[in-house]
C-alpha cells in the first residue's frame, strides 16, 4: 500500500454530487491511507471543510452548473482556507474551458479530468500534497 | 270762374276726414281752427287750442316755428319732429308746412300735414341694433368699395373705418378682388354670396362667407352695398381636421399590413383593402358590394365578427384564395359604431404564414441549442457516469482481493446503478432528440392517465407508498397518447423516488386529472423530500439529477417539451420536506388539431 511520508494521515476533502464519484475516491483515498472528509452539497461545503481543516480539496467544478466555482471563489476568500490548495475534478474537455471559467480567481493547484482512475486520482492528490501542480502533463 | 261741382267740395271734405296722416289748419296766431280726425286719433281735441300746446305740450310758442316762418315767406317747408300725445308718450313726425292763400294771395292760414314716424323710427332702432349685434362683420361700402360704416364686431377687431377699401381691410390687398361680390350686386342689384380667405391683423390665414346686398335708394340706383362677412375660420380648420383624419385612417387601412374588410348590416362587403385583396387573390372589385364568397372563409362569419372581443380571443383559422389555396389566418372581428341604427361590422385577418413558419424556425432552432446543450452536458453526464463505473470496478475488484464481501457489494451495487444510467440515459436522449413532432388524436385523457398510475401501482407497495388517484373523465381531447404516457411515468416516477429519499412513516402520491377553465390539468403531488431553492432552479436543467446514479438529468426537460408541444405549461411548488407538486396544464384551445393518419403506425 502507499502510505504518505508524515505519521499523520494528510487529510483530503472531496467535493462532489456524484454520490458514486464520492464512494469511489473516498474508498481509493482511505486505502492509500488518507484521512477523507465528502460532501455532496455544495451549500455544507465550507462548514464541512472548516471542521475538517484539509490539506487538499477535491472540487467537482461544475457541481451542479456553477455552483463548485462559486465555491472555489470563496474558499480562495477564506481566512482560514484560502491557502488550501484545491485540485479541480472536471467533466470538461478542454482545460481552455475551465480557465476560462476561473478567470476571475486564482488558477487552481491542478486539475483532474473525469472519469478518473484510482492510479492518475492518487499521483494527483501526492504530487499537489507534496508541493507540486497535480498536473501529470 | 265756374263753381266746383258739389261732388268735388264732398270729395275734399271727405279726403280731409279720412286721409291717414293729421291735418290741422292753423291761423296766425297759431291756434287750430280746423283739424281732421287722424290729428284727433293722435293728439285729441285740439280746435281752439295753441298748435305748440296741443301737438308739443309747451306752454309757449316753439323757438324754431315753421308755420311763423311760412306765414312769412309763402314757403312750404317740413321737419321731422318730437311731439307729445295725450298719454305723454314721445311720438315721431314728419311735420309739413303748407300756406294756405286767399283770393287776394295773402296767408290767413297754414295747413299742418302730420305724418306718425313712431313705427319707422322703432324700425330704425331695431335696424340699427341688429347692424351692430349681428356676429358677423357687417359693413356698409360704397361704389368706390370703401368702407363708410361698420357694425360692433367689425369695429372690434378691425378698428373704427376711416374710408379704407373694403379689400384693404379684409385681405391687405392693393386692388380690388377678381370675385367682389359687392361688384356684383352694384351690377345687377341682387344678393350674391361667396368664399374669401382674408388675412388678420395678427397676418393669419382667415376664411369668410360673404354675403352682399344692394342699399337701394329712392330713384332705384344703388349707391351703397352691405357686406356681411361670417368668419368661418374654426369651421374651416375643422373641416380641415376631419379631411385630414379621413385621409389618415383611409390611408392605414389601406396600406395595414392585415387584410381589413368592413361589412354592413346584411354583411356584404362595403371595404376591402389591400392586404385583402393579396390575401384572398381576388380584386377587390370582387370582393366589395357583395357577401363573402362561401367557403372563402373557414369558420362561420358570425363566429369571426365574435373572435377578438373580450370574452374571447382571435380565432385561428383558415381562408380560401380564388385559386383555392388555403392560408391560415388569425382573425378578429369588431362591431363598428354607425350613426344610424344600422349595424356593421370589421374583420382584421392576420396571414400566418410567415409565422408559422418563423414558429418552425424557431422550433428547429430551439431544438439545435438543446441539441448543442446536450452534447456539452451529454460529456458531463457520461463522464460522471464512467467515473462510477471506473470506481464500482476498483471497489468490486478491491474487495475481491481482500476478499471483503461487503466491499464487493458495494462495488457491485455501483457498476449496477451506473450500467443502469447508461441505458436510461441513452433512452431519453433518443426520445429527446428526436424531432419529430407529436402524433395527436382525439383521446380520453383519463383512460391514459388511469393505465400510468395502474403501471406504478406495484412498485409504490413495494415501497409502501400509498398512490392514489382522482380521475375525472374529462371530455376526449387532441393529444399524442405516448407523449401523455411518457409525461406522466416521468412525474409519477419522480414523486416515487422523493418519497423514498424522505424516510418519512407514511408516504403518498397522489395523481389527478381535471378540467378546469377549458383546461385540462394533469397534477401530481408527493409528500417527499421537495427541493430546495437550489434544486428548483435547476429542475429543468439537462441532465441536473438529484439523484446521483439513479436518474439522467432529462425527464423533466423530456416532460417540458412534450407539454410544450400540446401548447400546455408545466409548473411546480415545492418546499423542501414537505412535499412536491407538478401541474401540467393543457388548455383545449391551445392543443393541437388531430392528425388523421399518422406517418407511422406504432
Amino acid at each position: 500500500m502507499n502510505q504518505p511520508v508524515t505519521s499523520e494521515p494528510r487529510r483530503v476533502a472531496v467535493i462532489d454530487d456524484e454520490e458514486d464519484v464520492l464512494t469511489f475516491v473516498r474508498i481509493a483515498l482511505e486505502d492509500a491511507g488518507y484521512a477523507v472528509a465528502t460532501v455532496s452539497r455544495s451549500t455544507e461545503a465550507l462548514s464541512v471543510l472548516e471542521a475538517f481543516r484539509p490539506d487538499l480539496v477535491l472540487l467537482d467544478v461544475l457541481m451542479p452548473e456553477q455552483m463548485g466555482l462559486s465555491l472555489y471563489t470563496e474558499l480562495r476568500a477564506h481566512p482560514a482556507l484560502g491557502a488550501t490548495p484545491v485540485l479541480f475534478l472536471t467533466g470538461l474537455n478542454a482545460r481552455e474551458d475551465v480557465a476560462l471559467l476561473t478567470r476571475a480567481a486564482a488558477p487552481p493547484a491542478g486539475y483532474l479530468e473525469k472519469p478518473i482512475d484510482a492510479p492518475s486520482l492518487l499521483a494527483a492528490v501526492r504530487r499537489v500534497l507534496a508541493g507540486g501542480t497535480g498536473d501529470p502533463r | 270762374m265756374k263753381p266746383a261741382p258739389v261732388w268735388r267740395t264732398t270729395f275734399r271734405a271727405t279726403l280731409f276726414e279720412e286721409i291717414p296722416c293729421g291735418v290741422a289748419v292753423i291761423d296766425r296766431n297759431l291756434v287750430i281752427v280746423d283739424h281732421n280726425r287722424a290729428f284727433a286719433d293722435v293728439f285729441g281735441e285740439g280746435r281752439g287750442k295753441p298748435c305748440w300746446q296741443a301737438t308739443r305740450g309747451r306752454t309757449a310758442p316753439c323757438a324754431d316755428c315753421l308755420a311763423q316762418e311760412t306765414f312769412a315767406d309763402g314757403q312750404r317747408r317740413s321737419r321731422e319732429v318730437v311731439g307729445v300725445d295725450p298719454r305723454g308718450q314721445s311720438v315721431y313726425h314728419l311735420v309739413q308746412i303748407t300756406p294756405v292763400r286767399d283770393e287776394s294771395g295773402k296767408i290767413p292760414f297754414v295747413a299742418a300735414l302730420i305724418t306718425d314716424l313712431s313705427a319707422t323710427k322703432r324700425l330704425q332702432r331695431e335696424y340699427q341694433t341688429l347692424f351692430e349685434k349681428v356676429p358677423c362683420y357687417v359693413t356698409v361700402v360704397n361704389r368706390e368699395f370703401r368702407v363708410v360704416k361698420a357694425n360692433g364686431m367689425f369695429r372690434r377687431v378691425f378698428g373704427e373705418p376711416t374710408g379704407e377699401h373694403c379689400f384693404e381691410l379684409f385681405k391687405h390687398r392693393r386692388e380690388r378682388c377678381a370675385d367682389c361680390p359687392a361688384e356684383q350686386t352694384f351690377l345687377d342689384g341682387s344678393s350674391h354670396t361667396s368664399s374669401h380667405i382674408g388675412v388678420t391683423r395678427e397676418g393669419e390665414a382667415a376664411h369668410y362667407v360673404v354675403s352682399t346686398a344692394p342699399l337701394v335708394q329712392t330713384d332705384g340706383e344703388t349707391t351703397h352695398v352691405i357686406e356681411m362677412a361670417l368668419d368661418v375660420t374654426r369651421l374651416h380648420h375643422l373641416e380641415a381636421e376631419l379631411l385630414r383624419a379621413n385621409a389618415l385612417r383611409e390611408a392605414l387601412v389601406e396600406h395595414s399590413p392585415y387584410a381589413i374588410l368592413i361589412l354592413d348590416h346584411r354583411r356584404r362587403v362595403v371595404l376591402a383593402n389591400r392586404a385583402a385583396e393579396k390575401l384572398w387573390d381576388r380584386d377587390r372589385h370582387t370582393l366589395v358590394g357583395r357577401q363573402l364568397p362561401r367557403r372563402a372563409l373557414g369558420c362561420r362569419l358570425e363566429e369571426a365578427l365574435q373572435a377578438g372581443s373580450e370574452s374571447s380571443p382571435h380565432l385561428d383559422t383558415t381562408i380560401v384564395t380564388a385559386k383555392g389555396e388555403e392560408i391560415p389566418v388569425r382573425v378578429s372581428g369588431f362591431p363598428l359604431p354607425t350613426a344610424d341604427a344600422e349595424p356593421s361590422a370589421a374583420l382584421i385577418l392576420q396571414d400566418l404564414r410567415e409565422i408559422r413558419t418563423l414558429e418552425r424556425e424557431k422550433l428547429d432552432a430551439e431544438r439545435l441549442a438543446a441539441v448543442g446543450q446536450t452534447v456539452a452536458g451529454l460529456a458531463h453526464g457520461i463522464k460522471n457516469i464512467l467515473t462510477g463505473l471506473e470506481g464500482g470496478m476498483y471497489v468490486t475488484s478491491g474487495g475481491l482481493a481482500r476478499g471483503d464481501e461487503a466491499r464487493v457489494k458495494q462495488g457491485w451495487a455501483m457498476l449496477e446503478r451506473n450500467i443502469g444510467r447508461v441505458s436510461a440515459l441513452v433512452k431519453n436522449l433518443l426520445a429527446f432528440s428526436r424531432g419529430d413532432t407529436p402524433q395527436p388524436r382525439l383521446i380520453r385523457p383519463a383512460t391514459v392517465v388511469t393505465e400510468v398510475a395502474a403501471l406504478f401501482r406495484e412498485l409504490a407497495e413495494q415501497h409502501n407508498i400509498a398512490l392514489t388517484t382522482e380521475i375525472e373523465d374529462v371530455a376526449p381531447a387532441s393529444m399524442d397518447p405516448e407523449g401523455l404516457h411518457t409525461c406522466l411515468a416521468n412525474l409519477i416516477s419522480n414523486a416515487l423516488d422523493a418519497c423514498l429519499v424522505s424516510h418519512k412513516p407514511v408516504s403518498a402520491v397522489h395523481v389527478k386529472l381535471r378540467e378546469e377553465d377549458g383546461d385540462i390539468v394533469l397534477e401530481v403531488s408527493d409528500n417527499g423530500c421537495g427541493m430546495d431553492y437550489e434544486v428548483k432552479q435547476k429542475a429543468f436543467t439537462s441532465f441536473f439529477t438529484t439523484k446521483g446514479s439513479g436518474g439522467t438529468g432529462l425527464g423533466l426537460l423530456l416532460t417540458r417539451k412534450i407539454v410544450q408541444q400540446h401548447g400546455g405549461t408545466v409548473t411546480f411548488e415545492s418546499s423542501s420536506e414537505v412535499g412536491t407538486t407538478f401541474r401540467l396544464r393543457f388548455p383545449r384551445r391551445r392543443l393541437p388539431p388531430p392528425v388523421e393518419s399518422g406517418p407511422e403506425v406504432r
